[in-house]
């Protein structure tokens, strides 16, 4: 394939990728290793590089609305991205060792879970108004604003949501996707973090995990600048056109839609691994 | 109830910078990136392209001396590469910009938290893992 022709074909892959990640909340590399790897051939770890920048990215170009709203626990965030990080670089060593095609089994396993995650009613939960000693000490509980005025919360369970954040980190770095997923589950379901708040403190974690994995990444050269610029610009791209939209449609079914599609490329990953 | 918690907000002045800092930084990002394959194009004749096999030593520009080192030759890929960089730095900036806020507060439990944080992204750097 001459380059041109790939640049442009992964340059309308990741617009998509990154329009589709923003209007449903998946990370792009849901939709970016796929496409690289079952549609274009491209060698998995090229594919993960290519896939980590796409995170960052989506985290960046996000952050900025976010920061502004003030929703994110920052204390929570950095605290839980002590996990986040070490597991990375714990996670990314592994993918040294780990056969390619029990990763592409893993990835497909991951998709499979992200679309039953994204079609998954949420509940929120009552917050009572206790808290652990941990929360407390470590000063996690917090407020966040609402157009109903501030709404204060309590941090349970920190020690289980460290864990989880481990798991996170360590998935985040052998397969090259955000694990935002995983992160909210953590934050949500585990420390019964608000849902708003979790999402938006995972968005801020996601960075920092990706950045450490992909400097690693970039040394160990599975970072190609001929993959990555499409990719790069495709979800930059998508993702702002994405956020111009998401104002005026509802979801919903949008989200049904593609976590068929997920399902789908999930199946088809797990084949993929198993056969090759 | 409120003397309870803590207050976690931030100072404002410093939210605002920040948002603004992650926008310019992404924008600059995306427009070196985009750069680099203006004058990739350009400048190469279409060469194939294979991907199929995992080849990290034909990656070139995997560190910062050897991206500067393009740089010099204005190649677009080392361009590119400067871009990802960029890219790469936007999330290591929010952490700073957390680590002077709680400076400011005199919360010294999170600025080594943060510290912290930054230590291990930076270990990062200067770790390959196994080859």
């Amino acid at each position: 394939m001459s380059v041109l022709l790939f640049i442009i074909i992964v340059l309308v892959g990741a617009f998509l990728a990154g329009l589709v990640g923003s209007l449903t909340g998946l990370g792009g590399g849901v939709i970016v290793i796929p496409l690289l790897t079952l549609g274009l051939g491209v060698d998995i770890h090229y594919a993960i590089g290519a896939s980590i920048i796409s995170v960052i990215a989506t985290s960046s170009g996000a952050a900025a609305t976010y920061v502004k709203e003030g929703i994110s626990n920052v204390r929570i965030a950095m605290f839980l991205a002590i996990a986040t990080t070490l597991s990375a670089i714990v996670g990314v060593t592994l993918s040294a060792y780990v056969n390619p095609s029990a990763i592409v089994v893993i990835f497909g396993l991951i998709l499979l879970f992200s679309s039953f995650m994204m079609l998954k009613k949420r509940k929120d939960h009552l917050h009572s108004k206790s808290t652990s000693v941990l929360a407390r000490f470590f000063n996690l509980n917090g407020s966040y604003p609402t157009p109903d005025g501030v709404v204060y919360y309590t941090v349970h369970n920190v020690i289980g949501g460290f864990v989880m954040m481990f798991v996170a980190g360590t998935l985040s770095g052998l397969l090259g996707i955000g694990s935002g997923a995983l992160k909210v589950i953590g934050m949500d379901n585990i420390m019964r973090i608000p849902f708003k708040v979790s999402t938006t403190t995972s968005n801020f974690m996601i960075g920092i995990t990706a950045a450490a994995s992909a400097l690693v990444y970039l040394h160990r050269g599975q970072i190609d600048p001929i993959i990555a610029m499409p990719v790069a610009i495709g979800v930059i791209g998508g993702a702002t056109v994405g956020s111009k939209i998401l104002i005026r449609t509802k979801t919903d079914r949008l989200k049904f839609f593609f976590a068929i599609v997920v399902t789908f490329l999930g199946l088809q990953m797990i084949y993929k691994g198993l056969i090759g | 109830m409120e003397q309870q918690f803590k207050k976690n907000d931030t100072d404002k002045n410093m939210q605002y910078a920040l948002a603004n800092v992650m926008r310019i930084g992404v924008w600059l990002a995306t427009a070196t990136i985009v750069l680099g394959g203006v004058v990739f194009l350009y400048s190469k004749a279409n060469p194939k392209v294979l991907f199929d096999v995992f080849k990290p030593q034909d990656t070139t520009y995997i560190s910062v001396p050897t991206i500067l080192n393009g740089l010099t030759i204005g190649d677009g890929l080392a361009i590119v590469q400067l871009g990802v960089l960029l890219l790469i730095f936007m999330p290591i900036i929010r952490v700073i910009f957390a680590v002077v806020s709680f400076l400011k507060e005199k919360d010294y439990l999170y600025v080594t938290i943060g510290t912290l944080v930054l230590l291990i992204i930076f270990l990062s750097s200067h770790f390959e893992g196994v080859h």
